[in-house]
């Protein structure tokens, strides 16, 4: 079973938890299809400029536990 | 060079200018001049608000914080037009927007502290202690000032709960500033712990201005310099916010350009 679909929603809110829905829905959009590794580079990048890198590390490393990657 | 602080900054050094160079400092023109800015902090807080939802942590963290600034908006509106009519604004409705935007700043902040998921534990303890140090040194200037001084035999019982309660309110922003600290800590040198930090000094202004005003009221309302001038004080706290809100929305709003213009490229490939 793909993990993708997965990992794209947990992104999603993430994205959606820090930045809010609007930001979310697009990244849902530009998300799909993508392959796991575009996911979880983009939400980083995101991230470490907002919340930090030491923080972005600490959220992504919940996601990918979360999701047994 | 960042413009857009400079601008802020230049506003600022504007108005205080023709403060302190008018005749009266609480003109007409001058208490006009003063009332845009918490209307133009309350706008810009709502459109950045705008932008995350109900549903988002932070953006909750957000929505309360402009709450408390349109509820602060209202209250300055009021006691405009009171006087603007020469009549004294306090005890007025207006009091009860000034007071009722403290809680909702305090479940702001509060929001935002959850998001960060500090664990106090695990905070620096030299920060947590020059933090604790801070908020010991407000406490007892507000607890003096704001709420043992307020107390005036002189004037009747509504009045005085009121000004204790406005003492008691500043005790919120005292803790709410000190949390505010903390949580623009947990993010590094991410562009959320430059709004952090940037409310804090908001809440600050308007902690000193309250304290202030608490110190020297009557030097205030007898329209002596530079005790009138208090105003630039709370002024600058509205700027702040607007400038912190003004930064994220910016921020938030590059992002999802974006994005979208790669959605767009994408489909255009």
């Amino acid at each position: 079973m793909s993990k993708a679909p997965k990992l794209k929603e947990a992104a999603v809110d993430l994205i959606s938890k820090y930045f809010g829905q609007n930001t979310a829905s697009v990244y849902d959009k530009f998300f799909t299809d993508e392959p796991d590794s575009t996911i979880v580079t983009s939400i980083n990048s995101i991230l470490s400029d907002y919340i930090g890198k030491e923080k972005a590390d600490e959220e992504i490393k919940k996601l990918t536990e979360s999701l047994a990657l | 060079m960042k413009i857009r602080p400079i601008i802020f900054v230049s506003i600022f050094a504007a108005v205080s200018a023709v403060y302190f160079l008018s005749p009266e400092a609480h003109s007409d023109f001058n208490i006009t001049l003063y009332q845009t800015f918490p209307v133009i902090a309350a706008l810009i807080a709502l459109y950045t608000s705008r932008i995350y939802g109900l549903k988002s942590a932070n953006g909750r963290a957000l929505i309360l914080i402009t709450a408390g600034l349109v509820f602060w908006a209202i209250a300055e509106t009021i006691t405009y037009i009171y006087f603007l009519n020469g009549q004294d604004p306090f005890p007025s409705i207006a009091d009860a927007f000034f007071l009722f935007a403290y809680p909702l700043f305090g479940a702001g902040i509060y929001q935002g502290y959850v998001t960060a998921g500090i664990k106090l534990k695990q905070v620096n303890k030299s920060l947590l202690t020059v933090v604790i140090s801070a908020s010991l040194i407000l406490t007892i200037l507000v607890g003096y000032f704001g709420v043992y001084q307020a107390y005036d035999p002189s004037v009747d019982t509504t009045a005085n709960v009121v000004n204790v309660i406005y003492g008691l309110s500043d005790l919120v922003l005292v803790i709410t500033s000190m949390f505010t600290i903390l949580v623009a800590r947990e993010y590094g040198d991410g562009k959320l712990a430059s709004f952090w930090k940037t409310m804090a000094a908001g809440f600050l202004l308007f902690l000193i201005a309250d304290i202030l005003f608490a110190m020297y009221g009557e030097l205030y309302w007898d329209g002596v310099k530079p005790y009138a001038c208090i105003d630039l004080i709370w002024l600058a706290g509205f700027l702040t916010l607007a400038y912190g809100m003004l930064e994220n929305y910016i921020h938030v709003s590059s992002i999802q350009k974006q994005i979208k213009l790669k959605l767009q490229q994408r489909k255009k490939g």
